[in-house]
């Protein structure tokens, strides 16, 4: 479905991804993990098209779509849930869900994705009309999830979705997703909470530095020397235990 | 106070105009981050073409004015172009210099076309001064207020109730979301242009004729009430700038009665500097920048 080959993504001297070559088949969640900084946002930008891509070529759907509008990408059915939320504060979650929704939207579809969004996050039902600023980080990572499937993605992704919450919610989160894949959603997913990412994906690549250094099945990485080394250590040694 | 009471009055009318020339700063900071300070003399141009047909080719309101809006538009579509999108978003200053740099070629090719004269500009309304007990309504405010009043509440509701509204709230609050939701911020910028150009052309005209005339001056004029306006209201803040507009009429007009004409524009940059000082946010300015 998305095919990134080649990719490298540079702010001005610096070289944020190094010659990646990515795949993410239909149904799947393919995870990006690894440290900060290791390029892992610059490389979902690059197929958002928020940044440009310096060289390489990035496929959706047999089309190449690189070089183009962010707009024009997002009409391909790539949707990115950006890390931090960048939940439109000062707008109401009504607001928040419509623009979503994307500017070509008509009122019937959009009517009845609210209606599956409210099945998923019955929360925001409730809150419809209140200011987003009022919500609660959890519901506002909800309120982020919700407004990109109001824009029907054919793939969902998601940036960071757990970063700064807590621990039960971050459950939470992740249970979400697994829904959304099991309903047949698409999803490529950034995270910097290895454990839990390589659970729940079906493939998992590995970054570091701006490069791919191991990739593989979930549980091929959850059982990696590399990764337990680095990223499980304590967890699998407490796993052990119990 | 009676005299008190007059002067405000006369300052709400006219500082309903003043509050539409923040709005159009306003908004296009808000959606551009970056100050247009040819909105002023874009509505000069709009202004002094409506006028000239009028003059020379056929009177009629309705004509003037719609040339008014249409050279306005064209001309702020241009600036656009030039100062906004051909120059890169990461210099606001690179911006906001060759927006000075556009006026100043607008000015001259307004006063190579007219030798500099100004334009007469005839009160369209003929409407004659009410007069309802001590309290006497210049016909021509009374019109400029009530047409300012118009825009105001259907640019709130184009801001409020749309989807382009709600497209322009979220670019100004945050383009990068914004893009990721499918917003074309480019297209957004142009909508923008060219619905503050419609409003300036509207209400310039309407200024032009309660002061009887159109000068090569009125871009200046018109941008320094704008950008006090805007930073009177809070930068960014929509109501604020509506509150701003009317804050400055009553506090200019107060002054020409009670200080003498030439105080007038000296009390409102004085306002500014207090504001400046004791409140730089403005009335209604979260300190964010965004609509």
């Amino acid at each position: 479905m998305l095919d990134v080959r080649g990719l490298q993504v540079a702010y001005g001297q610096v070289i944020a991804v190094h010659e990646l070559n990515m795949h993410v088949e239909e149904g799947e969640i393919v995870a990006l993990i690894g440290p900060n900084g290791a390029g892992k946002t610059s490389t979902m930008m690059a197929v958002s098209g928020l940044v440009p891509a310096r060289t390489g070529e990035i496929f959706f759907l047999g089309e190449k779509i690189t070089g183009r509008a962010c707009h024009r990408i997002y009409r391909h059915g790539i949707v990115q849930v950006p890390e931090g939320r960048l939940i439109f504060q000062e707008l109401s979650v009504k607001d928040n869900l419509l623009l979503g929704a994307g500017p070509g939207a008509n009122s019937s579809q959009t009517a009845e994705d609210l209606e599956s969004v409210f099945d998923h996050f019955p929360t925001l039902r409730e809150r419809f009309l209140e200011q987003a600023d009022t919500l609660s980080g959890g519901q506002m990572q909800m309120l982020a999830i919700a407004r990109g499937l109001m824009g029907r993605p054919k793939l969902l992704m998601l940036d960071e979705p757990s970063l700064g919450l807590a621990p039960k919610v971050v459950n939470e989160v992740f249970r979400m997703i697994t829904r959304l894949n099991e309903k047949g959603m698409t999803i490529l997913l950034v995270e910097q909470n290895v454990n839990k990412a390589l659970r729940i994906c079906k493939h998992a690549y590995l970054m570091e530095a701006g490069r791919i250094v191991e990739t593989g099945t979930g549980t091929e990485l959850f059982n990696s020397e590399l990764i337990v080394k680095s990223y499980l250590g304590s967890t699998k040694s407490l796993q052990k235990k119990e | 106070m009676l005299d008190f009471f007059q002067n405000t009055l006369d300052g709400a009318m006219v500082g309903a105009s003043y509050a539409l020339l923040g709005l159009g700063f306003t908004l296009t900071f808000g959606v551009m981050r970056r100050l247009n300070l040819s909105y002023g003399p874009t509505i000069m141009m709009g202004v002094y073409a409506g006028t000239a047909v009028s003059l020379n080719i056929y009177e009629s309101l309705a004509l003037a004015l719609a040339v008014s809006v249409l050279i306005s538009i064209i001309v702020g579509l241009c600036i656009e172009g030039i100062c906004f999108r051909a120059v890169r978003s990461d210099n606001p200053l690179a911006s906001m210099v060759s927006a000075f740099a556009v006026w100043m070629v607008l000015e001259e090719i307004i006063i190579l076309l007219t030798w500099g004269r100004l334009f007469p500009v005839e009160n369209p309304t003929g409407l004659a001064t009410l007069i309802a007990g001590p309290i006497s309504i210049r016909g021509d405010y009374l019109f400029l207020f009530i047409v300012a009043v118009v825009l105001m509440t259907l640019l709130y509701w184009m801001l409020f109730q749309t989807t382009f509204g709600r497209q322009v709230r979220a670019v100004g609050e945050n383009p990068k979301a914004a893009r990721l939701m499918g917003i074309d911020i480019g297209r957004v910028s142009r909508q923008i242009f060219v619905l503050t150009s419609v409003f300036g052309g509207l209400v310039g005209f309407f200024i032009a004729a309660s002061m009887h005339q159109i000068t090569p001056g009125f871009g200046l004029w018109a941008t320094v009430k704008g950008l006090v306006v805007m930073i009177l209201g809070g930068i960014g803040s929509v109501p604020g700038a509506v509150l701003g507009g009317f804050l400055l009429g009553i506090v200019e007009l107060n002054a020409l009665w009670y200080l003498g004409g030439g105080y007038r524009d000296l009390v409102a940059f004085l306002l500014l500097f207090l504001f400046l000082v004791v409140r730089p946010r403005g009335l209604l300015g979260t300190g964010r920048i965004g609509v």
